[in-house]
């Protein structure tokens, strides 16, 4: 994901705040959109299939990470079906549930989290949310490379056999408990190297990124043709 | 259980967005406030650790995996405001980098899982947290965190009109208790071995309530667990199982309260009254001990 984000398509150019504006109102426009109006959310799925075009990433890398809800979404439509006895209902929570993903999908896809976060910071989320984001990402693999580490060492040692008499539960929460033990230690460091660095230390405030005509025309076409298709009855 | 984008009516995502946008701003202004400073390093390590904990699958039979959650392991290490603040985090970087959940839905999700989640974990380590109960209240914490994030969750797809039969209720809880009956066990391990490495990691449990507070909480909370449940589909299984049994019209009202039955005038579908009428009443029951708690705390801490 972060691969993609570093790309350098079209919509990689635009502005993340308007991207962020693009998104809030297809996500609005998609989930008000009643289960009886399917032709609605087809012209939706248009749109998202041009946008998904335009940005010039791999088709079919995206739409496998999309799929990653289909679970969830197809066992939804299955109970609406059973439930309703209409296929149209159905298909529309499905369609539905993956417009909402694939929106989703492609703004996270397009924008390196740094400028998301600071594209949110503008709409007024509040800093401390958006430090603990910033943190949560940088360590995220960190901690997670340290479970890995550990997994190894334990099955050197016991060379993939048990052979304690610690139950599967003990020995996990004991290794867990490690891991959390380390994280906060980590956390203390930080700190400190943190206050060592400045009086205020955080995050270095990059420049970002002015509002050029070309993202003030996109984002008005898009939201209007958002919104036309919206009100418009397809039916 | 994240609830993902389009599955909940507009009214259901854009109130609990109202309630948890401003809910999540109070939180990050009281830990930026005084030298909490320090606290949000760790704060987001700790996000970090309950990401990489929920990575470490393990075999529970069956042919599936199950992890650690955490709601309940990071309320009682960090405290509840901390880990509802983490945990509202860590579902805004789901719905937008993992597709668990979505950014409409962010509130209800929030709301349910760091907000209620926390809160239900917390309690009986609130309550009871400080003597031999101690990890008895760590495991009931886990087991009612996933309880109470899963069924409000399975309630607001109910009110947005999602078929949850009652049939579904029902499978869907026997799977929510063995999630929660796993997290509470590998809570309470993960909190026993953080607490042999370093007991000044875990937060002490200073509140050392009287029998009759104690109880007078536990009380409430009982009260509040008796609205979800009328809330929920299951007791229209029972009423129908008491129809057909043929008895009846045997209830009376002793008071006739604004939502008597549990159903509310002028909503046509039966289905979402109840669940609306219930809603009402579990707000009510939270106002209620969210007061009675607060008439509680200062005369502990001047006791202290």
């Amino acid at each position: 994901m972060d691969r993609w984000a570093r790309g350098a398509g079209p919509l990689h150019q635009l502005n993340p705040k308007v991207k962020v504006i693009i998104l809030l109102a297809y996500l609005i426009g998609v989930s008000t959109t009643p289960s009886s109006q399917l032709g609605t959310l087809a012209a939706f799925a248009g749109i998202v299939f041009i946008a998904l075009v335009v940005s010039g990433l791999p088709l079919f890398g995206l739409m496998l990470r999309a799929a990653v809800t289909l679970p969830f979404s197809v066992s939804f439509a299955l109970l609406s079906y059973v439930e309703n006895g209409d296929g149209r209902i159905a298909a529309s929570v499905l369609l539905r549930g993956q417009l909402c993903v694939l929106g989703t999908l492609l703004l996270v896809a397009t924008t390196p989290l740094p400028s998301l976060l600071r594209a949110l910071e503008s709409f007024g989320i509040p800093s401390a949310m958006l430090e603990i984001a910033q943190f949560i990402h940088r360590y995220l693999f960190v901690i997670a490379d340290q479970g890995q580490r550990m997994r190894w060492a334990a099955a050197s040692r016991d060379a993939g056999k048990i052979i304690t008499k610690q139950s599967l539960l003990q020995r996990l929460g004991g290794a867990l408990g490690v891991l959390f033990a380390c994280s906060y230690n980590r956390a203390e460091g930080i700190h400190r190297a943190t206050l060592a660095r400045g009086p205020k230390g955080g995050f270095p405030v990059l420049h970002a990124p002015p509002i050029r005509k070309l993202d003030a025309f996109t984002a008005t076409c898009s939201v209007l043709t958002i919104l036309g298709v919206r009100l418009a009855a397809f039916n | 259980m994240h609830i993902l984008d389009g599955y909940l009516k507009p009214e259901v995502w854009a109130t609990f967005d109202l309630i948890s946008v401003p809910a999540a701003g109070y939180l990050s202004t009281k830990m930026k406030r005084a030298d909490h400073d320090s606290r949000i390093p760790l704060l987001g390590v700790m996000g970090a650790f309950v990401f990489a904990a929920q990575m470490i699958n393990f075999p529970i039979g069956f042919g599936t995996t199950g992890h650690l959650l955490g709601s309940t392991l990071l309320a009682v290490t960090l405290g509840p405001a901390a880990a509802a603040l983490v945990l509202a985090v860590i579902l805004g970087i789901q719905a937008l980098v993992f597709q668990d959940g979505g950014l409409l839905a962010w509130g209800a999700n929030t709301f349910n899982m760091a907000f209620c989640g926390v809160a239900a974990g917390y309690l009986p380590y609130y309550l009871v947290g400080h003597g031999r109960l101690r990890s008895i209240s760590v495991f009931g914490g886990g087991v009612l965190s996933v309880m109470t994030g899963a069924s409000l969750a399975l309630l607001m797809l109910k009110i947005s009109g999602s078929p949850v039969t009652p049939a579904v209720f029902g499978g869907s809880a026997v799977v929510f208790l063995i999630t929660g009956l796993l997290e509470g066990a590998i809570t309470v391990t993960v909190f026993e071995a953080i607490e042999r490495l370093n007991p000044s990691l875990v937060e002490t449990n200073k509140h050392n309530l009287r029998v009759t507070k104690r109880l007078f909480l536990g009380l409430s909370i009982a009260l509040a667990l008796v609205g979800i449940s009328f809330a929920s589909p299951l007791p229209d299984m029972l009423q129908k199982a008491i129809e057909t049994m043929g008895i009846p019209g045997r209830q009376t009202h002793l008071v006739q309260s604004p939502l008597a039955g549990y159903e509310l005038p002028d909503i046509t579908n039966l289905y979402l009254r109840k669940a609306v009428a219930g809603l009402i009443g579990i707000g009510l029951v939270y106002a209620a001990c969210l007061l009675l708690s607060r008439s509680v705390r200062p005369r502990r801490q001047g006791a202290l």
